[in-house]
């Protein structure tokens, strides 16, 4: 299967209907963060200049891949509903509670809708001291 | 999988057996020829349709439509029923988009005494029909109307002056699920749904004018009110930010369901709850409350478009009214009477990618269509031919009375970008006489016609299999892609 490279790790997996990404990180905290930036990338974010300043994120969820979509979710509802980009997002994870702190951005455009994200074949590994998983976006 | 892997019912059947992969508890049934069939093994659209039939209470098989390909958790273009008494509910089975669907509206307007209005028929449509990404509709409501919306469907748009008698006369359920509950959805549902009433949104979404090419069953076409050469307007939107927030809180809600009641799932998209539960209860309620915004949501696009009509048409002598002929859900989940094994039972039809298609004389058809069957809507690429079917009563047989949804993706988004540059597409369409409105060049390259499979070859399927028959055939001549 060709994937084209989006980010250092983060890689587009070709599926049919959808989007779908391979993420890879040397710890939790970073898969997830380059999981978010992959998918803020397939939707093609035009931002402005103006900082809006910080923002955090506290979630507690069972399992580490429920606590992957929550976070994701989150992000999608800032940037649909509030129109604002998260950059320079940083996470850490303890056990099931994820902190993540981002710098936000207004949005003024951006090119591709993500309805949702799945729990399609969801399953975080950890093989050869890093971090993966795919994911699949609804489009 | 292997073409050995399937036992050929007929020339249109395969079937793959139960004891196939353990833990199916029903077989799966693909309505295809073997050309389909060949194409359909080569992404994970088989595999999604044998873990659907993981589902407990599945009941007799999964159907997967001619048109499939892959989606996630649940194939699209797929089916599967399960049993009211001992069966669940799966909101990935149904889909984020919930009453995705299409509207199909004709008029008595002829392309040769429209054909100089075109252009600015379709840029009013544009300009009164919110299409694209992050595009919100005309309106902003408040949180208790998008309630009402929600119970209501499209009822609210008929009190609210956006919809006539006809137009609801029309719709499948007449525009409006029963048992639908606002406070079973989340304020965050709520809060994407209040700014995006009344608007397509992107993706697959389409607004389409097409002429009535041929036509293959002149009485159901009479009966339809289609004429050859006569102008038709399509629909393709679903319930937006609404729906996809219902079905995102429960495929999250029922990671815990599962573990409750010990189902062991082969995808965790496809978790799911016992319709006698709770939970069960409470996601039905949901969905409905999605289906019926989706299905105001249709009807006020179908309102604008056809002020476009009037407004733009108003020129020529013939009458400019566009009235609907049907509206229908292709990612629902519904209570339905079906035969199984001889018995007529109470089912959860969950068809993702999959359309209603009952035959003749079903007692849920509007009288004027109850002698020939429900309409069946199968938009082709924006390139190509559409079609109008009818359901038939071998449909209810066999896939319970479900048929498929449009043409069905052969090529990867991302394939599709590399290949087809968004400005070439839209050229190459001009060329052969279409318009196209598109809200990005990116999003247009991932819809070009070469991505989806051939309609016309899907149709062949769906006749063959007699799932629906043919009425008329429909040729795109303008298209608002969101």
């Amino acid at each position: 299967m060709r994937k084209n490279q989006l980010f250092p790790e983060v890689f587009e997996v070709p599926h049919t209907a959808d989007a779908a990404i391979d993420v890879f990180g040397r710890s939790l905290d970073e898969m997830f963060k380059n999981a978010a930036f992959g998918m803020l990338s397939i939707m093609e974010i035009n931002i402005q200049e103006e900082n809006l300043g910080y923002e955090n994120l506290v979630l507690i969820e069972d399992d580490i891949e429920s606590l992957l979509v929550a976070f994701l979710s989150e992000i999608l509802f800032i940037v649909e509903q509030k129109r604002e980009y998260p950059s320079n997002i940083q996470v850490k994870i303890s056990g099931s509670q994820l902190k993540s702190t981002f710098q936000s951005f207004p949005i003024n455009s951006y090119d591709k809708e993500i309805k949702a994200v799945t729990f399609n074949q969801l399953n975080i590994v950890h093989v050869n001291d890093r971090f993966q998983t795919r994911l699949v976006f609804d489009i | 999988m292997k073409i050995n892997d399937f036992r050929q019912i007929s020339k249109y059947e395969w079937e793959i057996a139960k004891n196939f992969q353990s833990g199916m508890n029903v077989p799966v049934i693909i309505f295809a020829d073997e050309r389909i069939l060949h194409e359909s093994m080569k992404d994970a659209s088989l595999q999604q349709a044998i873990n659907a039939s993981h589902l407990p209470g599945v009941v007799k098989n999964v159907c997967v439509m001619p048109d499939v390909h892959q989606g996630y958790g649940f194939p699209i273009g797929g089916v599967a029923a399960t049993a009211l008494n001992n069966g669940v509910i799966s909101p990935g089975a149904i889909g984020y988009d919930i009453n995705c669907g299409v509207r199909l509206m004709a008029s008595q307007v002829k392309y040769t005494q429209a054909e100089p209005f075109i252009e600015d028929l379709i840029n009013r449509i544009n300009s009164l029909c919110p299409s694209g990404v992050g595009k919100g509709g005309r309106m902003k409501l408040t949180k208790k109307e998008i309630e009402k919306v929600c119970t209501d469907g499209a009822h609210w748009t008929l009190r609210n002056g956006f919809a006539t008698n006809t137009d609801i006369a029309f719709i499948e359920d007449r525009g409006c699920i029963e048992g639908a509950d606002s406070s079973m959805i989340s304020l965050r549902a709520i809060q994407r749904g209040m700014p995006q009433l009344g608007s397509l949104g992107s993706g697959n979404h389409f607004i389409e004018i097409d002429i009535v090419d041929t036509i293959k069953n002149k009485k159901a076409a009479a009966i339809l009110g289609l004429c050859e050469g006569c102008l038709t307007l399509q629909i393709h939107t679903g319930s937006r930010g609404l729906g996809h927030q219902v079905c995102s809180d429960y495929v999250k809600d029922f990671q815990h369901v599962v573990k409750k009641y010990h189902f062991n799932l082969p995808d965790r998209e496809l978790v799911c709850a016992p319709l006698d539960s709770q939970e069960g209860r409470n996601y039905l309620s949901a969905m409905r409350c999605a289906a019926n915004f989706a299905f105001a949501n249709r009807q006020l696009l179908a309102f604008y478009a056809r002020k476009a009509f009037e407004e733009i048409l108003s020129r020529i002598p013939e009458s400019s009214n566009l009235y609907t002929v049907y509206d229908l859900a292709h990612n629902i989940g519904k209570i339905e009477n079906h035969k199984i094994n001889g018995k007529e039972q109470k089912v959860c039809v969950h068809r993702k990618g999959a359309t209603r298609a009952y035959g003749p004389g079903h007692k849920d058809l509007p009288n004027k269509y109850k002698e020939i069957g429900q309409p069946v809507l199968i938009p082709g690429s924006m390139g190509t031919y559409s079609w109008v079917m009818l359901g038939t009563q071998q449909a209810e047989q066999k896939s319970f009375s479900s048929c498929s949804h449009g043409a069905g993706r052969v090529m990867s988004r991302s394939q599709a970008r590399k290949r087809y540059r968004g400005e070439k597409v839209r050229e190459r369409l001009l060329r052969d006489g279409i318009y196209i409105k598109a809200g990005s060049m990116a999003g247009l390259s991932e819809e070009a016609p070469q991505v989806y499979k051939d309609v016309d070859h899907v149709i062949r399927c769906i006749v063959g299999a007699n799932l629906a028959s043919k009425v008329a055939r429909m040729k795109p001549i303008a298209v608002i892609k969101g």
